[in-house]
């Protein structure tokens, strides 16, 4: 393999616009593939009349599913997906914890938790949203997670165990506060909804949840990629980035706010999905080097078609019945979340 | 580019770590630092290089106070290797090395001909060409540390800090780090532990408990009566046979022990005499003949 040289825009296009054909290849999937069998010829027809225009002879109800069911979902699930995964790769990169990810670290049930406490207890009076609720419950959660490290690593600041060790026990708080706030404040039916939302369900989304989470997706990752030198400079440490010329405050303010909104934002619309964070920045480092010019992209998209496949397999796995899909990532995440630690202890990473 | 601290201080919490540094450093010159274990060195050389916020005084790269100036503008003027740099990533030297770019790479600016050449001159510099593409956890420490001064050189400062870059290193490598340091046509300040190998540097300071006890030429500030001060050992200066260069050779001193209910203690190097002491405190005569018994 060709060594990877910083920056070098030709060859980042190409691979770049073969990630994009890996992408699309991977939502027409996530369109074509469900329990209602529809011929792939009709699903490019759906696709091809709504966004290049023209007309085709496509039974109207076959055209609600693909387009308005599957297509919409599918892209959610590619933003959730890539949104997910380079949060993780964030936070594994400037934590310098090969652990770190939205979900362990309580960031996910933050956000559950201010979500939560904006429809149920009805926080705010109305004027905030659940994605603003997302979002601050996903802060504070994080806040006091890294509060919580300092003060167990003392004057050395945040180290691997803690940071870990932090994050489990503001997960458990921070789920006990929305099971609390349910318990206190929903109804029976509400209750049913959230609990089934809470652990991560695609099957309510719709094309205005794709305005919502595709932007901020793309806004995210553009953000991530301008600061990919920054994050380069981190492999030594923030002292280190520091010495090199990084803001290093100025720099993790702007990355772990970016990781905080996406996570915010896809946890509000599907839910607390584990596991994505965790794995697929791994999967991308031994794929393509640690390199984060290399690494964001690849990150991405194998984040976006890692969760369209694993909203496929969690529609069609049982018949008549839809799975959450934090099940489906959960049993590919657990195994590979425990080779990550028996290698790390090997000391292999 | 001088580089001058003016009545630097630092604490941590209420401790002071180190207080009153005044100290100017002359372009092209090789300053080096020594001290005992827990006197400031690592945190002046923190100080120094712009990584920790003065608590009191401040620090000048030429005429310019370096808290004033942004961490981009101190990475192209300073360069420094800190203690125990260590990654999990699967690097390799060379883009180890081409980290050292980063300041000058704005984060869209793709990384130039001329980046490359000051990389492959870095690697050169430092011995390590044939190294360039051997992944980080596959180095000793001895390459690792060359791979870092590398990657600091790449950073094309005026002035580069190492902190004890012999540390853990075989004598080989200590010795070939050292030459290295002193071959580079930049300023250097560089912590170093043994005595001996500071006798190199063109000026010394000597630290003890946060303070800079003494400035100068090697042979004036490690006498035997600062070093037996400042490191509580005694040390006597003997010629090396050949050159006649001086070397250190050090000895515990004070050990004290108990001998028939009198206190006994060991004058250095251990061959003069017991000076013995009676435990009631009066001062007792030396008794010499005792000396084979114990």
């Amino acid at each position: 393999m060709a060594t990877y040289r910083p920056g070098r825009w030709p060859g980042l296009l190409t691979s770049f616009s073969s990630k994009l054909a890996i992408l699309g290849a991977a939502l027409i999937l996530g369109a074509a593939i469900g329990e209602t069998r529809i011929p792939l010829e009709t699903v490019g027809q759906v696709l091809a009349m709504k966004m290049f225009g023209g007309s085709y002879p496509v039974d109207p109800i076959d055209q609600g599913i693909v387009w308005n069911y599957r297509f919409s979902r599918a892209i959610v699930a590619a933003s959730c997906g890539a949104g997910l995964a380079v949060s993780g790769l964030v936070l594994q990169t400037l934590l310098r914890n090969v652990l770190a990810d939205p979900y362990i670290l309580g960031i996910s049930a933050g956000a559950s938790t201010g979500a939560v406490a904006v429809t149920i207890a009805g926080i705010g009076g109305g004027l905030v949203s659940l994605s603003a609720g997302a979002f601050v419950g996903a802060l504070v959660a994080f806040a006091l997670v890294i509060g919580l490290a300092r003060a167990a690593g003392g004057f050395a600041g945040t180290s691997t165990g803690q940071v870990i060790l932090a994050g489990v026990a503001g997960a458990q708080l921070f789920n006990a506060l929305t099971s609390l706030i349910i318990a206190h404040s929903a109804n029976a039916e509400q209750a049913r909804g959230i609990i089934f939302w809470l652990l991560g369900n695609l099957s309510g989304v719709r094309w205005p949840d794709v305005w919502l989470a595709a932007p901020v997706a793309i806004l995210v990752l553009v953000i991530i990629t301008v600061h990919a030198r920054a994050l380069d400079a981190f492999a030594f440490g923030s002292d280190a980035a520091a010495s090199l010329g990084i803001n290093v405050l100025k720099t993790q303010a702007i990355l772990i706010g970016a990781a905080a909104l996406v996570t915010a934002v896809m946890v509000s619309i599907v839910g607390a999905i584990g596991f994505v964070g965790l794995v697929v920045p791994h999967a991308a480092r031994l794929l393509v080097g640690p390199r984060h010019g290399r690494l964001i992209p690849m990150t991405a998209i194998t984040g976006a078609v890692f969760l369209i496949f694993a909203d496929i397999v969690s529609r069609i796995i049982i018949p008549g019945q839809v799975l959450p899909i934090g099940v489906v990532t959960a049993l590919v995440g657990a195994p590979a979340f425990a080779l990550i630690l028996v290698r790390g202890r090997g000391g292999a990473r | 580019m001088t580089l001058t601290a003016h009545a630097l201080g630092w604490s941590a919490g209420r401790t002071p770590i180190v207080s009153d540094i005044d100290l100017k450093i002359e372009p092209g010159e090789l300053f080096g630092l020594v001290g005992p274990n827990g006197s400031g060195k690592s945190t002046l050389l923190l100080l120094l290089s712009g990584l920790r916020r003065p608590s009191h005084g401040r620090v000048m790269v030429g005429d310019i106070d370096i808290q004033k100036i942004t961490r981009c503008e101190v990475a192209r003027r300073i360069a420094i290797v800190a203690q125990q740099l260590d990654t999990s990533d699967r690097l390799t030297v060379r883009e180890t090395v081409e980290l050292g770019r980063t300041p000058w790479l704005g984060p869209l600016t793709p990384f130039g001909a001329d980046d490359d050449e000051i990389v492959e001159k870095a690697l050169a510099e430092t011995g390590i060409g044939h190294l360039a593409e051997r992944r980080w956890q596959t180095l000793s420490g001895g390459e690792r540390q060359r791979a870092h001064i590398a990657r600091a050189l790449a950073q094309k400062a005026d002035i580069l800090i190492l902190d004890e870059p012999t540390n853990h290193l075989d004598i080989h490598h200590q010795l070939s780090i050292l030459a290295l340091v002193r071959r580079l046509p930049i300023t250097v300040v560089v912590a170093l532990h043994d005595l001996n190998q500071a006798m190199v540097c063109d000026r010394l300071g000597l630290m003890a408990k946060g303070r800079l006890e003494a400035v100068g030429m090697p042979k004036d500030i490690l006498t035997a009566a600062r070093i037996e001060q400042v490191f509580d050992v005694c040390s006597r200066s003997i010629g090396d046979p050949a050159s006649g260069e001086p070397i250190l050779r050090f000895a515990l001193s004070g050990e004290e022990f108990d001998y028939e209910g009198v206190s006994c203690f060991i004058s250095c190097f251990g061959e003069q005499h017991c000076a013995c002491r009676d435990l009631r405190g009066e001062d007792a005569e030396p008794r010499r003949e005792r000396r084979n018994g114990l």
